[in-house]
């Protein structure tokens, strides 16, 4: 085995060059960029590097992991980015698994409802959707002429930030299947959150070289104040990242009103979602189905009733034959539900092309930010009522 | 034995002839010795027949010209005579009923085709000809009705166990009826419905009786045609291809339209999404109300009827895994008092569910009821005072845990109190 394990400068050290900055502002210090450039102009031609980016929490995996997609658009056409964050991921909200071809296009996009924002509730399942999309990577092909001997694209894969116990199982895992050719390691200053050097996954050797790269957050003071924080402050940035899903999820139902529409504030959009004609679909035309736990079926249309559900094809030559997790289109919302009309409302940005296959609802535990379910007049009215 | 005794008593063949025409001489002799006259002996039907309708056609003239002669004395017995030899053949009918017909059809067409003195009387002859066809037909239905003659239809193998071989085909009268009722013949024309409605086709007897009003027209265009020029019949031809077109161009956009149909049907099918055509505002889990602008919250119990999986109990026991596991399960019934040896299981609902009135009135009240591992127990005063201590609650409890699969009779708690006793020990 020819490891090229790099350690990038201790932390205290200043940089050898100044510090990138990306058009928005973000600050890239340069061990980043670094790593980014080997990455992307090491690798042979013909075979574009698989990198896999893992670390702990707030360590900077998904802003690494941009600007390694950005830095390798630079040399490929296309790159694909296998997002398995599912509680924040980067291009689609909260629940979801997915792998984009970027530049992103909804046709280049492969989207698969874990239900939850986390993979504890179901590890097998997860990692099965995680290797259903990456063998959906291998066999992609940019055009459907090409040869399948042809080089894939280069693919980044951010991890979740669960790095131990059952999540750090899981992370052996992947990259044991995805055997990539580089692993970008984010260790943060508390060492005892931090996973183990070297190549942790495998203590079989590797026909293969892996470039073991570790690196340190953008921002190495916010990580120590983070941890030499009070318990009471932890808990508020974790609540943060409660708040920022629920952000993700209203941007994604956002585009359910139409553009025009100014709506600056949350109440704006809770008012245009409960306005806007919904869609309408046979009850009986529609499976639902939960995901990680039973329902009995006489609560069924009390769980689903102003929920998140996921939209997917349960048949057609998208479905995985061996895993038969079938692909989903997109989120909605279960606005309303007429037993005696046998129809079910939903909001839902998808487009109707892409929802006419849509025959099985997934229901999880995305729960729908309370901010949309409050609208204060009508609430009233219909408090008021009962 | 016959031909034993018969070939002894001839003079004998001479056997000395080469073998090769030994075997065609034997036939010969065999043959005119004797298959010959026993041929001879079987009595010909077909001429019997023949000659019994001529004797029946000699009366009937004689008939009509003693009617003639008004000899009513004579008239009697040429009517004896025929009715003797009507009986003589309607007993040949029954045995040879296909021989008979054959035979009267025959001697119909002969006299059909006789050449006659004028052309009257021909058409004449044929009217009382094919008078005669429905009559036949009529006794040809009460036959078969009657089980005395069976009809061979094509579609059907010829049964082997039927006495006499069937040989009348309704097929093929019908095909007969038809070709000869193209000249318009109305009792032709019935008879060919008649045998069609016998056949009893359905399809079938549309299609004969369309032929039928087709045919009615035509004749009625040839009656009015006799006396009209060829300048009429040129215009006739071209409005009746005028008509064709129109019928066409009708029956066309008829398919159009119902491929139309068609499609739209199936493109519904595949519009399962469709945007609400009409909605008025209201929160997200509500319904908008038809009546008014108000929103309605919606009944989703309605479901409870569709599938209420009742027909298990659960304890904690074994619910403690599943909850461990952090999944939630399907809540499950409430289960029915303990009346009978094992706990009882609540019936499984009606498939399309309705869990009716009667089911809820069927559940007895709960006066005097506790609530023991997730089974309604009958408990009384006693046994309540008992619980109240808390060493016996353990007891209970412990020994409640297999209550699943087996009851602990009352009597366990009560009459037998070392039994209680050894519990309390045991949980102490």
């Amino acid at each position: 085995m020819t490891k090229r394990a790099r350690k990038s400068p201790p932390a205290g050290e200043p940089p050898s060059s100044p510090p990138a900055l990306s058009p928005l502002g973000v600050h890239i210090p340069s061990p980043w960029s670094e790593a980014a450039d080997s990455i992307t102009y090491d690798s042979p031609v013909l075979r574009p590097p698989v990198t896999v980016i893992c670390g702990p929490k707030n360590s900077g995996k998904s802003t690494f992991s941009r600007h390694l997609v950005n830095a390798l658009l630079r040399r490929y056409t296309r790159v694909a980015y296998l997002d398995t964050d599912v509680g924040q991921p980067e291009f689609t909200p909260p629940g979801c698994l997915s792998l984009h071809i970027c530049p992103s296009r909804l046709s280049r996009r492969r989207c698969l409802f874990f239900g939850d924002i986390s993979s504890k509730r179901d590890p097998k399942a997860y990692a099965d959707s995680v290797f259903q999309l990456f063998d959906f990577y291998k066999e992609y092909r940019p055009s459907k002429l090409a040869n399948p001997g042809e080089p894939m694209l280069p693919l980044v894969v951010n991890t979740p930030g669960w790095v131990k116990g059952i999540g750090y199982d899981l992370l052996v895992h992947m990259l044991t299947y995805m055997e990539p050719t580089h692993v970008i390691q984010m260790r943060i200053s508390s060492e005892h959150k931090n996973l183990p050097t070297g190549v942790f996954w495998s203590d079989v050797s590797q026909n293969e070289a892996v470039n073991l790269i570790y690196l340190h957050p953008a921002d190495t003071d916010f990580s120590n104040q983070f941890c030499s924080m009070p318990a009471c402050c932890r808990v508020l940035i974790r609540k943060q990242a409660h708040y920022l899903r629920d952000i993700r999820l209203i941007a994604y139902f956002q585009q359910c009103v139409p553009s025009d529409l100014n709506i600056s504030t949350h109440k704006e959009l809770a008012h245009a979602l409960a306005s806007i004609p919904p869609y309408e679909v046979a009850i009986s035309g529609v499976k639902i189905l939960h995901l990680h736990c039973q329902v009995p079926r006489s609560e069924i249309f009390h769980s689903l009733n102003a929920t998140i559900v996921g939209l997917t094809v349960s048949s057609g030559e998208s479905t995985d034959p061996v895993r038969h997790t079938p692909w989903c289109v997109g989120l909605g919302i279960v606005r309303g539900i007429d037993i005696s009309t046998d129809l079910l409302y939903v909001i839902t940005p998808v487009p109707l092309c892409h929802l006419e296959k849509v025959d099985l609802l997934l229901q999880g535990f995305i729960e729908i930010p309370k901010c949309l379910l409050q609208i204060s007049k009508i609430v009233e009215f219909v408090l008021h009522i009962l | 034995m016959d031909q034993a005794l018969k070939t002894a008593n001839r003079p004998k063949l001479a056997f000395e002839l080469e073998p090769a025409w030994m075997g065609a001489l034997a036939l010969e002799w065999l043959k005119s010795h004797y298959w010959e006259p026993q041929r001879s002996t079987i009595p010909d039907i077909r001429r019997e027949i023949r000659s019994r309708l001529h004797q029946m056609i000699g009366y009937m003239k004689k008939k009509q010209q003693l009617r003639l002669n008004h000899s009513q004395r004579k008239e009697k017995c040429s009517l004896k005579q025929v009715s003797k030899i009507t009986m003589i053949i309607a007993r040949l009918y029954s045995t040879y009923p296909y021989e008979v017909v054959s035979v009267l059809l025959e001697q119909l067409q002969s006299q059909a085709l006789d050449p006659l003195d004028n052309e009257q009387a021909e058409i004449h002859h044929i009217k009382l000809l094919s008078s005669l066809v429905p009559w036949l037909l009529l006794n040809l239905k009460e036959l078969k009705n009657s089980g005395q003659i069976s009809i061979f239809e094509e579609t059907q193998g010829i049964p082997t166990s039927i006495k006499f071989t069937p040989k009348i085909s309704l097929k093929e009268i019908l095909h007969k009826c038809l070709l000869l009722s193209l000249s318009g013949n109305k009792h032709l024309i019935d008879s060919t419905i008649f045998i069609a409605e016998m056949i009893g086709n359905s399809l079938l007897i549309k299609r004969v009786k369309g032929l039928h009003l087709l045919m009615l027209q035509n004749v009625h265009i040839t009656a009015d045609d006799s006396a009209s020029t060829l300048e009429t019949l040129f215009l006739q031809e071209q409005q009746s291809i005028k008509q064709a077109i129109e019928k066409f161009d009708t029956l066309k956009s008829r398919r159009r339209v119902s491929t139309e149909q068609a499609s739209v049907k199936t493109e519904m099918k595949k519009k399962m999404w469709t945007v609400a055509k009409r909605w008025t505002p209201c929160p997200i889990g509500t319904l908008p109300c038809t009546f008014s602008s108000t929103p309605s919250i919606p009944v989703l119990d309605e479901s409870v009827g569709v599938c209420v999986n009742n027909d298990t109990v659960i304890n904690e026991h074994e619910c403690g895994d599943v909850s461990a596991l952090g999944k939630r399960e399907p809540s499950h019934g409430i289960s029915l008092p303990d009346n009978s040896p094992t706990p009882k299981k609540l019936k499984e609902t009606a498939q399309n569910g309705e869990l009716d009135d009667v089911n809820w009135q069927a559940i007895p009240s709960m006066k005097g009821l506790l609530l023991v591992d997730g089974i309604w127990r009958k408990v009384e005063e006693e046994e309540l005072l008992a619980i109240e201590s808390n060493a016996f609650k353990r007891v209970l409890t412990r020994s409640s845990c297999p209550l699943a699969g087996r009851r602990i009779g009352r009597r366990s708690f009560h009459t037998s109190p070392a039994l209680q006793r050894t519990r309390l020990g045991r949980a102490t």
